[in-house]
């Protein structure tokens, strides 16, 4: 019986060389589909500048806004990428925290998710502006007028909360990358990315002293990030919770916005995943129990957005249905002007994710790549209602009326999604998407001989039991 | 020292501004050139309004009027307070006559047609072709004008008599079923004189006198003065229509009678009321006859509520009945006429609240039209002149008028802008507005009113007077004038005047100060004339009026409170302005019963085709509620084929759907003439309505008491700064549905402490005692929660607390405020299709709620202005990223446009949604841009906006008031809404000084604050409507 020392979570990969190989070659020559995926992304981007550019020349008349429903799809969007944005970090500092085993070869297309989904989140409150050439008095500048923003707007805690996102999680990212980006640059041989990997690598040549700051760094910022992701998509919720419009003012909303963009977020990446997974023969990589272990966290943050949706309705139904909790969004939701809004969003956000308690569906690479886009059709949707509904019919019947977006707002989401995909499959192709560095960590540590020998039973030194390593049996392979 | 030039610093600071200029001109938008004054004018000093009286002449019923003019530009109409007419008001016709002055589409200069356009003239060349023209006609032609009493009626029949020329005088809304009784009765050819403000118990037989019936302002304002809650007496308005109009949704009691035999229910009162109180006069016969059961059923009116309206017309204090009006005139009118005489004699109220006005010139009836226009077509009239009335737009038989028209080979009109009528002219003779011009007008016996110009012309027009002298002086025709031009004209009939009033001094000394004045008020003004009246015809039509036609459906046309007859539609602010009963705007609709809809499967939106023997149209639907199952109503006034660009396709004329009957009795147009059968095409249009809400949907915004709740009310004192009573228990039904306490603000709580001390010392005290915790003995509850002394939000001592109050009991829901506000602030006029799309901009806006019973039978109408509230904790202030929205120490909550950048955040957290946003940049074409407010910035795209309380206004008042060195007074500052309001419902001023009036009104039992129990501490207090609670209320 031949023993073979195999990683717990990846245990088709078995050499250090391997894992170079494989992440590294997704950097090579892309095939056709990616340059016309990159180009439809990019095509993408150009319609959402496109509807930018009419709204600003022509008017934000232009998208569906109105009295009494000021904000739209902008906003709503704006909430979903924020959301969106959340499992990255989670990914990557909390669970790099708690020591979860199963994070290292899916943290960085997470990392880099959470970037790119702030960067597409940051664009709306701007394009959703009266005057966008003006959002920069929402940040507090020294100027002539001696004026500060108002700190009591929730708006200008989103600028700071967003902001303080956007800059940790891309600096946590980055940091993490500079092993990988000297691996790759000490492996190409493109002249240009040797020149942008050697800047980005910031001379790193892997010494000890190296690797000892540089553990020291990543555990520190993971610190510093976990908090965040509490912090930026409540502060988010204050937008609305601090207000007095009925569907809006709730307690409730911050844990119940949390939950809702981590449960968004990693539907997001495993969405992403699933694809990348197959077109780069990562299978190794991503492997189903990955997969499951983050099934298990969307059907659990599913669940807590479940009791939210039910404590909106205890609280409608304890209140006697007084008439500021009559305008409850999830009231509007189901009679209202928008119930086909709340129909998706009930039917994506609470049932479909019940699937999920069936480990065969949560291994089940298809079914999961369907049942998440769900989850992110009905996270939006989710917003959707909260926004608009709930401004539908407010206080004065007198001013109530129906919203449907315009067709700048429908060309922006678009293209809020083209912008988003174009920053990903460049990343893909510039910079390594699973960690290398971290993987190895996992990974049986290479021996001196090359390969492993086949003693009928292991000495009991000279092979390091690093955290993610066990012996396995052959047999148990099969 | 600046004799030698420019300075170094000086230099530097030019140098600045104009490299930055530079830089910035390709961002910004192109700047005007501003090009200064060469020579000062004496009488214009820039930044300073110069204010002139003159007379609104947008309808017959001639408001004393005062315009303000800044850097010799119109730029605001308000009402005269010296005229007895206006009292200061206008309703919203007037407040929009400066869209008339400055109308894009005025004829700029004398134009004659060639062919298909237009050749430019001079006067000289236009005046010597009318003068040709009338030597050609050779004393056939025919003047076709409106009555116009005064200086002008007499030189034009002057003029008509040496010039050989017959006047026609007609005017569409003339009252000629009215008149026909008054000849009969009378034996003069008169309208009845009214005093509403002696009027208790008022009853209408569709006589919409708060829109436009005779002289609609100084109703409103004399109706709402005499029947409005005060003192524990509120006069009672019972309306007799089968479809409620404004004036209607004002009434106590509406009396649904089906259309033609409003004249029944008035015999049947009549009847009653003579049983009553003996005095059936001349018209005793008459009443002998008729059998108020079967008269009653006949129009579908219970006899019950007849016997108790005709009871309390007799006991209930002074009564006044009115009628017929324009939306009742069907073939039985003149019966209606006499009958309301009948019903006004029974009851003894001729001679004190209605009497006959003295005879008149002859008018023409719309049959006396009818004529002209069969002898236009016979081509027996060479040529016509047309000042006024347009008859291709104002008569049913557009066809019939158009072909006279062709057949008359020379026309000239001096209508100042295109209609339908002056399309067709050969020669254009533009009139001055009358805002650019000199004239007089008599409305009512005993008011002679002086229209002056308040600016120089717009465009290259000129007074029809002077040309009326020149073609005289032209034509060698002898006038009994020497007067070389209009204005000598009217001195010289002023100097009469003069001598009539018997005023001492010179008449020059005199002239001044009543051009200041605006009006002279003689003697013979309300004089009542108590008069019997004669018998009543014998050929009255007695029986119900059977409609013809064979549609399903009764139709009644009704006129519109924006255009009257039509002449006023090319009015933006006007087309803009909702409908104060439909809330639709730009546009026609149909008044459906909602009952008749559902059966038609038929929703707001839905476009029908109303069909009638006269003609099919096609029109959207509007559900309304006060109107009988068995009728449709549609507004006159739109549809205008030939008129300006804000005018032309919109909506449809309605009377394109009558036939041209006319009644024999008084030669008026038959407009209650048919039935009709409305078709749904299956089509639905998204409708410009400001919004379609028909109720408050149980939500307690607006609240009404009854006259003894109000008395009870009253009792408590509830001034903040008064010791405050124990609060009683709210009625059951003052509580929310979802149980939240919403009763008055008033009677601060008993919280132990002094009143005087301030609240936030006390707390501070009472922490420091407990330790640091909350005092338990403050009284919980919202409605006590604002601390006393705070309920307008906390202010320092020294500033102002700027606030209003509006009286729901006195608001009739006309509008008027709101296109004052348009005009005052310079709103944007966003046009049908922002419109329908939500993005209406009106600061003001009048929430019109229906209180419907389980049956959606109307039970009441309310109308609710709502504005901003300047809050004293201001929900959109702290939302606010930049500090757009703040709060001014006194009191206002001030927007700044500059710093906006739009994030829109205020609006949604505003509870009352007065928040408006630009969503475009709205444009004032040339020369309506020179109305705008210099003192009221123009907002642009991506801008909030909302009601300033006219800032601007009490800035001015303060400057003036510390230049004076005086504190300001109360009542000095007049918000635009406040000042034209006719039912005077809005008062404004500081509400911390305890004398002054919008604290002594705010005060009353009355009051509330809409959404109070949101803790925002309105400024804006609303007096609760009182609703009729005496024996037989509910019904009646």
């Amino acid at each position: 019986m031949p023993t073979v020392i195999r990683s717990e979570t990846h245990p088709e990969i078995q050499k250090y060389e391997d894992v170079n190989r494989d992440v590294l070659s997704i950097l090579g020559r892309p095939g056709r589909a990616y340059y016309l995926l990159l180009a439809l992304c990019i095509a993408g981007v150009g319609l959402l500048a496109f509807s930018f550019f009419a709204q600003v020349y022509l008017g934000i008349g232009l998208a569906g806004l109105m009295n009494p429903v000021m904000w739209g799809v902008y906003i709503t969007t704006f909430v979903f990428w924020v959301g969106i944005a959340h499992s990255g970090t989670l990914i990557s500092a909390i669970l790099f925290l708690f020591r979860a085993r199963w994070r290292q070869s899916i943290y960085r297309a997470a990392e880099a998710m959470t970037v790119f989904a702030v960067m597409t989140a940051g664009l709306f409150p701007i394009i959703h502006l009266g005057r966008p050439q003006l959002f920069y008095w929402l940040m507090p500048y020294p100027n002539q007028r001696e004026l500060w923003p108002n700190f009591t707007s929730p708006l200008v805690w989103d600028v700071f909360a967003i902001s303080t996102y956007l800059i940790v999680s891309a600096t946590f990212f980055a940091l993490g990358l500079i092993p990988d980006i000297a691996a790759a640059r000490d492996a190409t041989t493109v002249p240009w990315r040797k020149r942008l990997y050697t800047v980005l690598a910031l001379g790193w040549r892997g010494s000890g002293r190296q690797w000892l700051h540089f553990n020291r760094a990543y555990l520190y910022l993971a610190a510093l990030a976990t908090p965040l992701v509490i912090s930026v998509h409540s502060v988010v919720s204050w937008d609305f919770a601090m207000s007095i419009v009925p569907g809006w003012h709730s307690t409730i909303f911050a844990p119940y916005f949390v939950a809702g963009a981590i449960f968004s977020g990693l539907a997001m990446v495993i969405t992403l995943l699933i694809p990348i997974r197959t077109i780069f023969g990562l299978e190794a990589y991503f492997t189903p129990r990955h997969f499951d272990a983050m099934s298990k966290l969307v059907l659990f943050t599913g669940i807590i957005v479940l009791y939210a949706y039910l404590t909106e309705l205890f609280m409608v139904w304890y209140s006697g249905r007084s008439y500021k909790l009559e305008g409850q969004y999830i009231i509007a939701a189901l009679t209202g002007n928008y119930w086909w809004a709340g129909a998706i969003m009930l039917i994506c956000n609470a049932v479909v994710p019940q699937l999920l308690w069936s480990k065969k569906i949560r291994r089940n690479l298809p079914a999961l790549f369907v049942i998440t886009i769900f989850i992110n059709i009905g996270m939006w949707f989710e917003r959707y209602v909260i926004i608009v509904a709930s401004l539908a019919r407010e206080y004065m019947p007198w001013q109530w009326n129906v919203y449907k977006p315009g067709w700048v707002e429908m060309g922006i989401l678009v293209g809020s999604f083209a912008w988003f995909g174009m920053w990903f499959l460049l990343f893909l192709r510039l910079l390594p998407a699973v960690s290398v560095a971290e993987l190895k960590e996992v990974l049986p540590a290479p021996r001196r001989w090359g390969r492993l020998r086949q003693p009928s039973a292991p000495r009991d030194t000279g092979i390091p039991q690093g955290p993610g390593q066990r012996r396995v049996e052959d047999e148990e392979e099969g | 020292m600046s004799s030698n030039g420019m300075e170094r610093r000086n230099f530097l600071k030019v140098l600045g501004v104009a490299g930055a200029g530079a830089a910035m001109a390709g961002c910004a938008r192109e700047p005007e050139r501003l090009i200064p004054y060469l020579v000062q004018p004496e009488e214009v000093v820039p930044g300073t309004s110069t204010w002139y009286r003159t007379t609104c002449r947008e309808c017959p019923a001639g408001c004393g009027m005062t315009v303000r003019t800044r850097e010799g530009r119109a730029v605001k109409a308000e009402g005269n307070p010296e005229s007895p007419i206006s009292s200061g008001r206008l309703c919203a016709r007037g407040q929009a006559s400066l869209h008339g002055l400055y109308d894009p589409d005025r004829i700029p200069q004398a134009l004659a047609r060639e062919g298909e356009s237009w050749a430019r003239l001079s006067w000289d060349q236009a005046e010597q072709q009318l003068a040709d023209a009338l030597g050609r006609a050779g004393g056939n032609a025919v003047l076709l004008s409106r009555p116009e009493p005064g200086s002008m009626d007499r030189l034009v029949d002057d003029w008509c008599q040496a010039m050989g020329v017959r006047r026609v005088v007609f005017d569409p809304f003339d009252h000629e079923p009215i008149r026909a009784a008054y000849r009969a009765l009378y034996g003069r050819d008169t309208l009845p004189v009214h005093d509403f403000s002696r009027a208790e118990f008022v009853v209408s037989f569709g006589a919409d006198f708060m829109e436009t019936w005779l002289s609609p302002v100084q109703y409103a304002h004399d109706f709402v003065q005499a029947q409005a809650y005060a003192g524990g007496r509120h006069g009672r308005f019972v309306s007799v229509t089968p479809h409620q109009s404004l004036t209607d949704l004002n009434a106590d009691t509406w009396l649904a009678a089906r259309p033609g035999t409003e004249h029944l229910v008035a015999l049947a009162l009549a009847r009653l009321v003579a049983d009553r109180t003996g005095h059936a006069g001349a018209a005793a016969a008459l009443l002998e006859e008729v059998d108020p059961g079967a008269y009653t059923g006949a129009a579908g009116v219970s006899q019950d509520q007849a016997v108790l309206v005709a009871e309390e017309f007799v006991n209930g204090g002074r009564s006044l009945a009115v009628g017929p009006g324009v939306a009742s005139s069907h073939a039985a009118a003149v019966t209606l006429a006499v009958a309301v005489v009948a019903l006004n004699e029974a009851a003894g109220n001729v001679g004190r609240t209605v009497w006959p006005g003295p005879a008149g010139p002859e008018r023409t009836t719309h049959a006396g039209l009818a004529t002209l226009i069969e002898e236009m077509r016979a081509g027996q009239v060479p040529a016509l002149l047309v000042r006024g009335p347009n008859p291709l737009y104002d008569l049913p038989s557009a066809d019939a008028a158009r072909e006279a028209l062709d057949a008359v080979p020379f026309i000239a009109s001096f209508s100042p802008w295109l209609d339908e009528t002056s399309a067709r002219a050969h020669l254009l003779l533009p009139d001055h507005h009358f805002l650019e011009a000199w004239g007089d007008y008599d409305p009512v016996p005993g008011v002679h009113s002086l229209v002056q110009p308040v600016m120089t012309p717009v465009f290259q027009t000129k007074h029809t007077g002077d040309v009326l002298l020149s073609a005289a002086r032209r034509g060698g025709a002898a006038l009994p004038t020497q007067a070389a031009t209009y204005y000598d004209y009217l001195r010289e009939q002023w100097r009469d005047v003069h001598g009539r009033v018997g005023s001492p001094g010179q008449f020059d000394e005199w002239w001044v100060t009543t051009l200041q004045k605006g009006l002279v008020v003689t003697g013979d003004y309300q004089q009542p004339e108590a008069l019997a009246a004669a018998a009543p015809p014998q050929d009255l039509p007695l029986e119900p009026q059977a409609l013809a036609g064979d549609g399903e459906l009764h139709l009644v046309v009704y006129p519109s409170y924006r255009f009257y007859d039509g002449r006023l539609a090319n009015r933006p602010w006007l087309q803009e302005l909702p409908d104060p009963v439909s809330k639709h705007t730009w546009g026609t609709v149909v008044e459906i019963n909602p009952r008749t809809a559902d059966e038609l499967g038929l929703d707001n939106g839905h476009l029908v085709e109303v069909s009638t023997p006269g003609g099919t149209v096609e029109v959207p639907v509007w559900r309304h509620p006060g109107i009988r199952e068995d009728t449709i109503a549609i507004q006159l006034g739109q549809g205008h084929e030939g008129m300006g660009r804000y005018a032309r396709d919109k909506g449809i004329n309605a009377i394109r759907l009558l036939d041209p009957i006319y009644d024999p009795h008084s030669g008026g147009l038959v407009r209650v003439q048919t039935m009709a059968s409305v078709v749904p095409t299956g089509r639905w249009e998204r409708q410009p309505f400001s919004s379609e809400q028909l109720t408050q949907q149980g939500r307690n915004i607006f609240r009404t008491t009854t006259v003894a709740a109000a008395v009870e009310a009253d009792r408590r004192p509830v001034l903040p700064s008064a010791p405050a009573a124990p609060r009683p228990d709210p009625d059951p039904e003052e509580r929310e549905p979802g149980g939240l306490h919403m009763g008055p603000p008033d009677a601060p709580a008993e919280s132990g402490y002094g009143v005087h001390v301030h609240p936030n010392e006390a707390v501070v005290h009472q922490l420091q005692e407990t330790g640091g915790f909350a005092p338990v003995a403050v009284p919980s509850g919202p409605a006590d929660y604002p601390p006393p002394g705070t309920h307008y939000g906390e202010y320092t001592e020294d500033q102002p607390r700027w606030a209003m109050t509006i009286d729901m009991e006195r608001c009739i829901g006309c509008s008027a405020c709101l296109t004052a506000c348009q005009a005052e602030n310079n709103i944007g006029m966003v046009g049908p299709e922002l419109v329908s799309q939500g993005r209406l901009i009106q600061w003001l806006r009048i929430e019109r709620y229906f209180d419907l019973d389980g049956d959606g039978e109307p039970e009441g109408t309310t109308f609710l202005p709502m504005l901003c509230q300047h809050c004293g904790n201001a929900p959109c202030e702290p939302v606010c990223p930049v500090y757009a929205s703040y709060h001014t120490p006194d009191g206002l909550n001030a927007q700044v446009y500059n710093r906006c950048v739009g994030t829109r955040y205020c609006s949604n957290n505003c509870p009352y949604k007065v928040r408006y946003f630009n969503y475009f940049s709205y444009d004032w074409p040339e020369p309506l841009n020179w109305q705008l407010n210099p003192d009221v910035s123009v907002r642009e795209r991506g801008i909030m906006e909302k009601c300033t309380f006219c800032v601007q206004r009490i800035r001015d008042a303060e400057h003036q008031a510390r230049l004076q060195g005086r504190p300001v007074r109360d009542g000095e500052i007049l918000p635009a809404c406040a000042q034209t309001c006719p039912g005077n419902a809005i008062v404004f001023g500081n509400i911390k000084d305890p004398n002054s009036r919008v604290a002594q009104v705010s005060s009353s039992g009355r009051s509330f604050r809409v959404l109070e129990d949101l803790n925002t501490a309105p400024g804006v207090i609303y007096l609760k409507k009182v609703v009729d609670d005496r024996a037989g209320g509910a019904d009646l």
